[in-house]
């Protein structure tokens, strides 16, 4: 005896049965992506690399400024003809820079020096001052550091 | 996976390598993009046609896929399930989303071209055929969506799931209620 196929798996095996008979690929298709593709792909290309100019631009100006805004100097202080402090030191151009050294019996003095400091290293003009203190002090050295 | 081998090529792990190898190369290499094109071309247009049994509206369709795929690629993360049922989510969503705009397309009869066209009238199939079709145009997505990849495409329900991105048990419970629509559909059109 014939056993009906319930209709719902008689119609779904229908759907099952439809093959798609077209082209295994379509070349126009193909080649539309392929454009696609080359435009996606440069754009991202130009991107990445504005990306990486900006960066890099960035970058420069950020080690510029911090350069020039806290450049570092090499000081020797000389109290009575005689080295009482070595230090690495940041002045500013136009800036000051204020530090301590010792003096005789155990005390210490304010060192103050003011620009302007020149980038160019050599002689380099600076005033110093010292508070409370009457030996003759003098900053022998100040130049950018790493110039010798 | 459409052909009912789905268990057996996801237990070739030399198959997902190889696959994993070719979408990585397809991100950024235009040849192994033509190379994946063409490997999958066959299986998602089988699939978008069956779902929509139109030659042009099918053509339109896999068009998007592919394009959709070409901007999704680099987002696409490997997760040991084979790029197909990625696809076949892509094509699920494309085909779903023609639906919406299309609601009064029937196939069998005239259909009225978009933007006030002339009418273009689709090929007739059998009777059986337009009726199976036209009775599963009628269901929701959803349900025309899971009935499609289990019965038509031979996924299983776990697959399914991963390719819908549900449960398995909706997975289970929308096959069901979509076979209840499915009969509820065709004794109408023989009523």
């Amino acid at each position: 005896m014939r056993k009906d196929l319930d209709p719902v798996d008689s119609a779904l095996m229908c759907l099952r049965s439809k093959q798609w008979t077209g082209e295994s690929y379509r070349t126009q298709l193909e080649e539309k992506l392929m454009s696609e593709f080359d435009t996606q792909r440069l754009g991202y290309g130009t991107g990445r690399r504005r990306t990486l100019i900006v960066a890099g631009l960035a970058a420069l100006l950020l080690g510029a400024a911090a350069f020039a805004a806290a450049r570092g100097w090499f000081a020797v202080t000389v109290i009575d003809g005689k080295v009482v402090d070595t230090r690495e030191i940041t002045l500013p151009e136009g800036g000051v820079a204020t530090f301590q050294v010792p003096v005789q019996g155990g005390k210490e003095t304010t060192v103050t020096v003011s620009g302007p400091a020149s980038a160019e290293g050599g002689e380099v003009q600076v005033n110093v001052t010292s508070d409370g203190h009457n030996a003759n002090v003098e900053v022998k050295d100040v130049k950018p550091q790493g110039d010798d | 996976m459409g052909d009912g081998s789905v268990a057996a090529i996801m237990g070739e792990r030399s198959y997902l390598d190889e696959e994993r190898d070719l979408v990585e190369r397809a991100r950024r290499d235009r040849a192994a993009f033509t190379q994946l094109y063409r490997r999958y071309y066959d299986d998602v247009t089988s699939y978008v046609y069956r779902r929509l049994g139109d030659v042009h509206a099918t053509e339109d369709v896999v068009a998007e896929v592919f394009l959709a795929v070409m901007q999704s690629l680099r987002r696409y993360q490997y997760r040991g399930i084979p790029l197909k049922a990625w696809l076949y989510r892509i094509a699920t969503n494309s085909v779903n989303r023609w639906l919406r705009r299309n609601r009064r397309y029937v196939l069998g009869r005239p259909v009225t071209a978009q933007d006030g066209g002339e009418a273009v009238f689709v090929p007739r199939e059998r009777e059986d055929a337009v009726s199976a079709r036209e009775a599963m145009l009628a269901l929701s997505p959803k349900h025309q969506t899971v009935l499609s990849l289990h019965y038509l495409e031979g996924l299983s329900v776990e697959e399914v799931a991963s390719v819908v991105g549900c449960r398995v048990g909706t997975v289970k419970s929308r096959l069901s209620r979509g076979r209840e629509s499915l009969q509820r559909e065709l004794l109408r059109r023989r009523s």
